[in-house]
């Protein structure tokens, strides 16, 4: 069918910031969904308020527009750019429900604005668990007893009726949040009290637990034209009751006969076809009973997800950018396979190898949260390891993860239960724990279990998992024992090279050497052979170079003989290295290209753009790791390596790399050693004349504690090489520096701990830029909202600076070119600095990309990755100025880049700020004023801006004095009411009229619980760090609460400054939407 | 156990063995479907043939007993990257390495079956010979020497002896509105219960029934079915061109696969060894004219296992072309111009794989009921 000719121009919803259940597995799909529009040939608009994505990139769409993702900045974006149609099913789940609030409203209609490859029929049977079901009984299918209930007396009256364990699910969420597997009738009533309480209006889903079924799912297209196909099954190896996100999963499915796969096939269908979905891409999970093959059909994300961007990696099928063309009309059959290039689209893929994706966790950035995996989805990333076998994928994944595991780990090896004696009662006891109650340990604790002698049929028990997967850790596991207690033999070498060990994991295990291995490897003639991802198990002829590495017979790979570089990725996300980091890499490749370079890529994060098989010339899908890395790179024999693009990841791996004889591209390696070795920098910085807080390393406890009395308190401690300021606290005294000194040793693991002079409300700034050696190019000055010692990460930071003068940016210029020449840097570098009392401190210097170089280069509109690189591979500034424009624009007047916080899935965690970084994602606003810029920055953060609302102040009377000033705006030009507590109320003078003073801790909690559920409550200051306990726990406790809402919890003066700022400006707002390339 | 492969261009490998220690030669063909190994290694039409699952594991949901498509395992051996000895699923009676060994067959595993499957796709199908017993790869080619290509060889009559159908004269539990011959050269389970459940009673003959069996029977239909090696050896060495010539002329017939290349071969046209076949669960095949109810350009995801096509152009003149191969452009389903004979060369009872063209059961119903319908005028 031809491609429609109703429509011309389109609007893309992207997806927002990167959270917890809505990862830059979007930024994929919708880059992937725009370029393939524009290549149809109609005008593309795509709006998304995060800048940390290649989707915003100006060379994605038509217009851009980085605004916040609200119905009212939708329909102003519509309206101005006289939008035909949107495309709504590209940008998760949050952009279906604005697609269906702006139907609900009826602006599309008015505007005459179709949606393509979705209706809000489909869309509401969908997420409406209740309408989902009775359609489900309609199709004769399976359901789960159970029922909807809008008060808490109706959900009590239900579960009368049900079997316990029930399931209880809230409708219209991201991730699963706010729900749970409820045990007893105790725990089901303070739940369901706990839910009404917060949401009076909330619908909760009460059913009979199918918990421990086998979980599947099928990633679904159709066209217009009726062609179905399913692009691939996916197998959960947990069972049912832990979210799909936070599952181990893998492709194909393995314990499904042909029969009970096509029924999946054929309920798939039926689904597909009965919300009157007409075209595009869906994804549809099953629970299917272990002994009597009873289906239940979970669920159905009538959209691209995070599923169906691991399929589209796992298979080289590019769903989002198929079922963007279909939503435009064209058919399957008319679109090509693009990997064989001879066949069609029309097809479902068959794939030879098998890959396992392993979720990453970051539970150690919120104390006290709860790791228990649930219905609920916690994980912030994931990896996508492939390999010939279940066996090879397993072991690579674990190895993807970063967490210092070669391979599959037990508990010991997985650190969380140190000098535990398998004989013990109370090891047996923690390994039981594990193996019930899942939590990321559960792997780990399996394997524990088998070296405790467990049958399947007991583990079976515990997990619920399948006896097949559980055979399959049996076998690896049995290769240890066999290694360990036979050594090495050419059988057991071969085996375990096969099944995904690593060299060093076989010497260490049969207690051997690397280099004996590698030797006997050779001896062998096994060697790592690469094998093509074709979409069709070798059926066709494959033209796309997209590969995986195994230990087999046939290498697939052949190396050009072109001028090539290898570019490293920066594996799964983590809080600290994101989406930021893949945007540098994927601006790096397209440098490296232009620069007439052959790219190839090494990543394992399969949400990614860069691990799209379209970006580089030559994509490899393994771990950043050194035996795997150094495997490619003997392979390709690159003219050099990028390590700077992709955070920390690949930086760890450049000692090992430039051992094998390799070259790193761009700034020196030991440029990087400098800025990351404390002495060595001091040396530099003091020989140099530029100035930095007071100093010291410590090695140890004792050392540390020495060394802190000389520098005096407060005191900054940090361990080195880490990212993300993990274990980084400010301390005031001794007794505290013991309690952070422990962490910090620690987490260095032998590397010196960092102690620093921290400076008191000092202002912070941040420098990306580009430097040749000869020339300097800064396209900004960012100037951080909150005072130095927020990890920056968390900071909100300004371009231009708001607090301070020209001059004072001129001199952060400048001290940051002299930093670049002096340093040598040849590409990129981050510089992060401090004014405190007039003084300009330099407090971190990273030769590499950075957290904000996309911010920075949408901010000013410059590719600063781009140049980074081309920089890198020889190009001087000048010569680079004759092919790209190098000058710094403002895009806007202010542009404001806000964090993201996941503490809403972490109930309990209070939000404080510290030099730890614990946001996920970040936002961006514009606008001609810095008031509007920041409030659009919070709206698009998902905080609630309140102008008229209370206001609740935890401090004492010093601390309120400071704030008199916007407090005083907050009163008199608002018209906020501001709550205090004992007898502060006195310094605020004036202001006393319009203050209420709240006396007792019990009476500031049902004042903020009853603020909170009437939507009055603008936001929580806390500057009572200095005050009683019981106040401070309050404080905690408060914060908590605000952070299952989206109330602002305040806790600077500067801070302050800003929400005034941007409440101000909001409560008269003209706010109007402006593209990035108009 | 270890198991060797040697194959006709002198590829060897050798991995671990599972089942029973055998020695034995055949074709090999790749399969690309990762869900059925029960239904394929049971399928008459691989008779004579080793089949390479591409699939990385086999053997993870054992065998149900309830899925074979006949009695046996038809296919010699076959070969996979990894072989599970545990079975795990609910319907899971036996474990594959059980019924080898019932079977007396091996699998030869732990082997690089992409790379074996990419030197198929490149010479075309090979002989092969699978042991466990001699992994001498000069004394496997001197025995391999003398294996006969399957194209010359009788493998109908031994995949008869394997089907369900064989001696089955199934009738259609009392509801049945129609009655018809099925000539059996191996015909898979699948299609006997599918027209069945179309209220058909099928009596099953061989191919070289005569007419007087047949007239005995009464049909009011004539169905083809599907089987292994070359048609034109089949046609060569039995009755089956007369059976179909002689009694599609009168009666609705209906040919699935080989059933479909002997129709053309009845009608004077020409069928032609692919390369390396079709042989998976994920062909797409577009409809070129509408076809009871369904629309002309439907696309259906089809099972397909067949080495042989009908060549276009040696049957134009009577047939119009009904389905298309959408990747190579072969014929893949036909309609006599003036008789009610329709004939499809992929699978519609699937066994294994997607269900799409199922439908095309009704296709033969409705041309049963047009006949009848136009008899009683």
């Amino acid at each position: 069918m031809p491609v429609r000719t109703d429509v011309r121009k389109i609007l893309v919803i992207g997806s927002g910031p990167i959270q917890i259940g809505q990862g830059c597995e979007f930024d994929y799909s919708g880059t992937q969904a725009c370029l393939a529009l524009k290549d149809l040939g109609f005008e593309v608009a795509l709006v998304n308020s995060n800048p940390a994505t290649i989707m915003t990139d100006s060379t994605t769409a038509d217009r851009v527009y980085i605004e916040p993702l609200t119905a009212e900045h939708i329909v102003e974006i519509l309206e101005k750019e006289k939008s035909d149609a949107i495309l709504p099913t590209v940008g998760g789940q949050v952009a279906l429900n604005l697609f269906l609030q702006l139907e609900e409203q009826g602006h599309l209609e008015r505007l005459g604005v179709k949606p393509l490859g979705v209706n809000s029929r489909t869309v509401v049977l969908t997420e409406d668990r209740c309408a989902f079901r009775s359609l489900l009984e309609e199709l004769n299918l399976d359901v789960i007893r159970g029922d909807v209930a809008n008060s808490s007396a109706a959900a009590m009256k239900i579960s009368s009726q049900l079997e316990y364990p029930l399931v209880v699910r809230t409708s219209f969420t991201l991730g699963g949040a706010g729900g749970g597997i409820v045990q007893s009738p105790e725990t089901f009533a303070t739940l369901i009290e706990r839910v009404f309480h917060q949401n009076p209006s909330a619908q909760v889903v009460i059913e009979e637990s199918i918990v421990g079924w086998k979980e599947y799912e099928l990633e679904v297209m159709r066209d217009s034209a009726g062609t179905f196909v399913v692009v691939c099954g996916v197998e959960n190896v947990n069972p049912m009751g832990v979210h799909t996100g936070d599952s181990i999963t893998c492709a194909p499915c393995m314990t499904l006969t042909d029969r009970e796969y096509q029924n999946l096939r054929d309920i798939a269908r039926l689904v597909f076809e009965k919300v009157g979905m007409e075209t595009g891409g869906a994804n549809i999970q099953f629970a299917v009973h272990p002994q009597t093959g009873k289906i239940i059909v979970v669920e159905m994300n009538p959209r691209v997800s995070r599923s169906s961007a691991l399929v589209s990696k796992a298979t080289g099928y590019p769903i989002a950018r198929l079922a963007a063309k279909l939503a435009v009309g064209l058919t399957l059959s008319e679109l090509q396979n693009d990997i064989t290039m001879n066949s069609t689209a029309a097809f479902e893929p068959s794939i030879d190898y098998v890959v396992v994706k392993i979720p990453r966790w970051d539970f150690a950035k919120f104390k006290g949260a709860s790791s228990a995996l649930g219905v609920q989805m916690k994980s912030v990333g994931e990896v996508l390891a492939f390999g010939r076998t279940f066996r090879d994928a397993f072991q690579k994944a674990w190895r993807s993860l970063e967490l210092g595991y070669d391979g599959w780990p037990d508990l010991n090896e997985a650190g969380k239960i140190p000098l535990m004696n398998p004989e013990t009662a109370l090891s047996r006891d923690l390994v039981m724990d594990a193996l019930t109650s899942p939590t990321p340990l559960l792997f780990p604790a399996i394997k524990s279990a088998l070296k405790m002698g467990m049958t399947l049929d007991e583990l079976n028990e515990r997990t619920g998992i399948s006896h097949w997967f559980l055979a399959q850790l049996e076998i690896l596991f049995q290769q240890e024992e066999a290694l360990k207690s036979q050594g090495l033999s050419d059988d057991s070498l071969i085996q375990a090279k096969q099944d995904g060990f690593t060299h060093l994991a076989i010497a260490r295990l049969s207690g051997s050497s690397f280099e004996a291995v590698s030797e006997r490897v050779k001896s062998l003639g096994l060697k790592p052979t690469f094998k093509m991802v074709d979409s069709c198990a070798g059926e066709f002829e494959a033209k796309t170079p997209y590969y995986y590495k195994t230990w087999e017979h046939q290498d697939e790979n052949i190396p050009s003989t072109r001028r090539k570089v290898v570019i490293l990725g920066s594996g799964p996300n983590r809080i600290g290295q994101g989406v930021e980091f893949d945007y540098s890499c994927v601006h790096a490749v397209r440098a490296a290209q232009d620069a007439g370079c052959e790219v190839i890529l090494i990543n394992c994060n399969p949400e990614t753009v860069s691990t799209d098989h379209k970006v580089s010339d030559k994509l490899f899908i393994e771990p950043l790791h050194k035996e795997d890395v150094l495997e490619i790179l003997s392979a390709e024999k690159p003219e050099g390596v990028f390590v700077q693009f992709g955070g920390q990841s690949p930086l760890k791996l450049a000692n090992d790399i430039l051992d094998a004889g390799f070259k790193i591209l761009g700034t020196p390696h030991d440029v990087i050693e400098l800025a990351e070795n404390r002495d060595l920098f001091g040396r530099f910085i003091a020989e140099n004349g530029f100035q930095v807080p007071a100093w010291s390393t410590g090695l140890g406890m004792e050392d540390c504690r020495q060394k802190a009395k000389q520098i005096g308190y407060p005191l900054l401690v940090r361990p080195s090489y880490v990212l993300g300021g993990r274990a980084m606290r400010i301390v005031a005294s001794e007794l505290e520096l013991n309690d952070a000194l422990a962490e910090a040793v620690d987490a260095s693991q032998g590397h010196p701990v960092l102690l620093d002079k921290y400076l008191a409300d000092a202002i912070e700034f941040d420098v990306d830029l580009v430097c040749d050696g000869r020339e300097v190019f800064i396209p900004a000055v960012m100037e951080h909202i909150e005072e130095a010692g927020i990890h920056s990460g968390d900071s909100t930071s300004v371009i231009p600076c708001l607090k301070s003068p020209g001059h004072v940016e001129q001199r952060i210029r400048n001290i940051c070119a002299e930093l670049a020449i002096k340093l040598g840097v040849r590409g990129l570098l981050n510089v992060q600095l401090a004014l405190h009392e007039g003084e300009i401190y330099i407090l971190e210097v990273n030769p590499r990309s950075s957290r904000s170089v996309p911010f920075v280069s949408k901010a000013m509109g410059v590719p600063l990755a781009w140049l980074g690189a081309r920089v890198a591979l020889g190009s001087t500034l000048a010569e680079l100025a004759n092919i790209r424009p190098i000058s710094a624009k403002a895009v806007a007047e202010f542009a404001v880049k806000a964090p993201v916080f996941p503490f809403h899935k972490f109930p309990g965690v209070s939000p404080n700020l510290g030099p730890e970084m614990r946001s996920i994602g970040e936002v961006m606003g514009t606008a001609k004023t810095a008031g509007m810029a920041l409030a659009k920055a919070y709206v698009a953060a998902g905080w609630k801006l309140r102008p008229q609302g209370d206001v609740l102040i935890i401090g004492e009377s010093a601390q309120l004095t400071a704030l008199k000033a916007p407090l005083k705006k907050l009163v008199g030009r608002l018209g906020c009411r501001v709550y205090c507590i004992e007898d502060s109320r006195r310094e605020l003078g004036e202001l006393n009229s319009n203050v209420v003073e709240l006396r007792l801790e019990h009476q500031v909690r049902a004042f903020a619980e009853e603020a909170m559920r009437a939507g009055r409550l603008s936001m929580v200051i806390n500057v009572g760090q200095g005050m009683a306990r019981k106040w401070r726990q309050l404080a905690d406790e408060l914060g908590a609460m605000t952070a299952q809402s989206s109330v602002p919890f305040v806790e600077s003066k500067f801070a302050l400054d800003a929400w005034v700022m941007a409440l101000v400006a909001y409560s008269n707002r003209h706010s109007h939407v402006e593209s990035f390339n108009e | 156990m270890r198991a060797s492969l040697l194959l006709e261009d002198g590829t060897f490998v050798t991995g671990r063995a599972y089942g029973k220690r055998c020695e034995r030669m055949g074709e090999v063909v790749f399969n690309t479907a990762m869900t059925g190994y029960e239904e394929v290694l049971s399928d008459p039409s691989y008779t004579g043939q080793f089949v390479l699952f591409t699939a990385s594991h086999i053997g993870n949901t054992g065998m149900t007993s309830d899925d074979m498509e006949s009695r046996v395992m038809a296919a010699e051996g076959f070969i996979c990257k990894d072989f599970s000895q545990l079975a795990d699923n609910h319907r899971s009676r036996l474990s594959l390495e059980a019924f080898l060994e019932q079977q007396g067959r091996c699998v030869l595993s732990g082997v690089d079956t992409r790379f074996l499957a990419k030197q198929v796709r490149n010479k075309g199908c090979m002989k092969a010979i699978l042991s466990t017993e001699d992994h001498n790869p000069e004394s496997l080619k001197t025995k391999l020497l003398s294996a006969i290509d399957i194209s010359a060889r009788d493998v109908v009559t031994a995949a008869r002896q394997t089907s369900f159908t064989s001696p089955r004269t199934a009738v259609a539990s009392g509801k049945s509105r129609f009655k018809i011959v099925a000539v059996d050269c191996g015909m898979k389970r699948g299609i006997l219960d599918d027209l069945e459940g179309c209220g058909i009673d099928v009596h099953v003959v061989g191919p070289n029934a005569t007419f007087l069996e047949i007239e005995a029977i009464h049909p009011d239909g004539l169905f083809v079915g599907n089987g292994p090696g070359c048609p034109k050896q089949l046609a060569g060495s039995s009755r089956v061109l007369h059976l179909i010539r002689e009694l599609s002329a009168r009666l609705p017939t209906f040919g699935i696969c080989l059933g479909h290349q002997l129709i053309a071969l009845a009608y004077g046209g020409e069928t032609r060894k692919l390369s390396f076949g079709h042989h998976a669960v994920n062909h797409p095949i577009v409809s070129e004219v509408e076809l009871a109810g369904l629309p002309r350009g439907l696309v259906m995801m089809t099972s397909q296992n067949h080495n042989y096509h009908v060549v276009e152009k040696s049957i134009e003149n009577d047939f119009v072309v009904t389905h298309r191969h959408m990747n190579d452009g072969t014929v893949a389903g036909m309609m006599h111009k003036s008789h009610p004979v329709f004939s499809v060369q992929f699978h519609p009872e699937c066994n294994p794989g997607p269900r799409d063209a199922k439908n095309l059961f009704s296709v033969f119903l409705k041309m049963l009921e047009d006949n009848a319908h136009a008899r009683q005028n």
